[in-house]
């Protein structure tokens, strides 16, 4: 299987998130959040409202935005676990998402600008501790869970059958 | 209503009660649990956390394009661990004397500071997916970009990143075996 998945989770099958990401559309995040409810597994993503959280250990799941700076990070997910470093067995306890804002971003498929929602479905997919899938991501092989994005690139959108094999393997 | 009829109702009641708290009450309790619980080693009281990015696709166009500088040179040593400007990101500072410029501001001779991205400070772990690894002495040609603070970083962690072995070869984006010259000369045919 391309996707592989580590051994820890959530002790609940839902994540309440809020987002705090001043002046984007929200719909995009909106609409990954859909894609991964509709996958067939009992776990939900829920939009709790918005806040003026950074990513950081708080107690909040974030979807937060920022500027990291010409790094070519385009997104991050951090992932904190109950007792120390997540390993298999332990309990997800809070996950974060921050864009890096100095890359310019789109959420209306624009072509020459990374697509928001396709990087959203992607960071969801690590807060359900899928890992990045296999080698020859994004010619042969498209999931949401390839890493590397490049502008108007859309594909990751749409679960491939490993990403949904993935959350309802782990719910 | 007669008293059985009450009796009947009073239990259909109780049972409905009943059942809405074995549904409701995992979830709250679970909810709780998950609230409650923190992400502290208790043996050693620090706080660690994992951390994947999504990175800018592997493409030496790209690369060649937004990297601010392109060098080839060698590890030296490793630094201290420090943290960004708004303490959300642990980096680790690591050393390399530069032989070759390919692209930007850094002149051959010169030792330049690199941020590798984790690290561990002030009781907190950040360990990161797709970090760059160094062996000391190992030369590496190194796609750089700067971070929010003006730092030097590679590109992407080890996507831009090409270990050169002893005999002078790496891979390139192709994932091809290919000799430090050659790759060199794909990407400065880039830069023109």
């Amino acid at each position: 299987m391309p996707i592989s998945y580590p051994g820890y989770k959530r002790s609940v099958n839902y994540v309440r998130y809020e987002l705090n990401i001043a002046g984007w559309a929200s719909h995009p995040i909106h609409n990954a959040k859909n894609t991964w409810n509709g996958a067939g597994s009992p776990f939900l993503f829920n939009f709790l409202g918005y806040s003026a959280y950074p990513r950081q250990y708080d107690g909040h799941n974030i979807v937060t935005r920022a500027n990291r700076g010409n790094n070519g990070k385009l997104g991050t997910a951090e992932v904190w676990c109950s007792g120390g470093s997540c390993a298999s067995g332990r309990t997800i306890i809070e996950t974060d998402v921050e864009f890096n804002d100095y890359y310019p971003w789109g959420a209306y498929g624009e072509p020459n600008l990374y697509d928001l929602e396709s990087a959203t479905v992607h960071e969801f997919g690590h807060w359900l501790t899928l890992n990045h899938s296999s080698s020859w991501c994004g010619t042969i092989w498209q999931a949401s869970m390839c890493d590397g994005m490049g502008v108007g690139q859309f594909y990751k959108r749409t679960l491939a059958g490993d990403d949904s094999n993935g959350i309802n393997y782990i719910y | 209503m007669t008293k059985n009829t009450k009796i009947i109702l009073g239990a259909i009641i109780a049972i409905v009660i009943v059942g809405a708290a074995v549904i409701i009450a995992p979830n709250y309790r679970n909810e709780i649990a998950d609230d409650s619980a923190i992400a502290v080693d208790t043996n050693d009281n620090r706080i660690y956390s994992e951390i994947n990015t999504l990175r800018i696709e592997q493409d030496i166009d790209t690369y060649t394009k937004e990297a601010e500088a392109i060098v080839v040179g060698e590890f030296t040593r490793k630094g201290n661990v420090v943290w960004n400007s708004d303490k959300t990101d642990l980096s680790t500072e690591t050393y390399f004397l530069v032989s070759d410029v390919l692209k930007g501001d850094i002149k051959p001779g010169e030792e330049i500071k690199i941020l590798q991205w984790g690290g561990e400070l002030d009781g907190q772990v950040q360990t990161y997916e797709g970090a760059t690894r160094y062996n000391k002495g190992q030369t590496n040609l190194l796609f750089l970009g700067t971070n929010e603070d003006g730092e030097w970083g590679v590109f992407s962690g080890d996507w831009g990143q090409f270990p050169i072995d002893s005999e002078g070869m790496t891979q390139d984006f192709n994932d091809s075996s290919v000799n430090l010259s050659a790759f060199k000369d794909q990407i400065v045919e880039r830069i023109k």
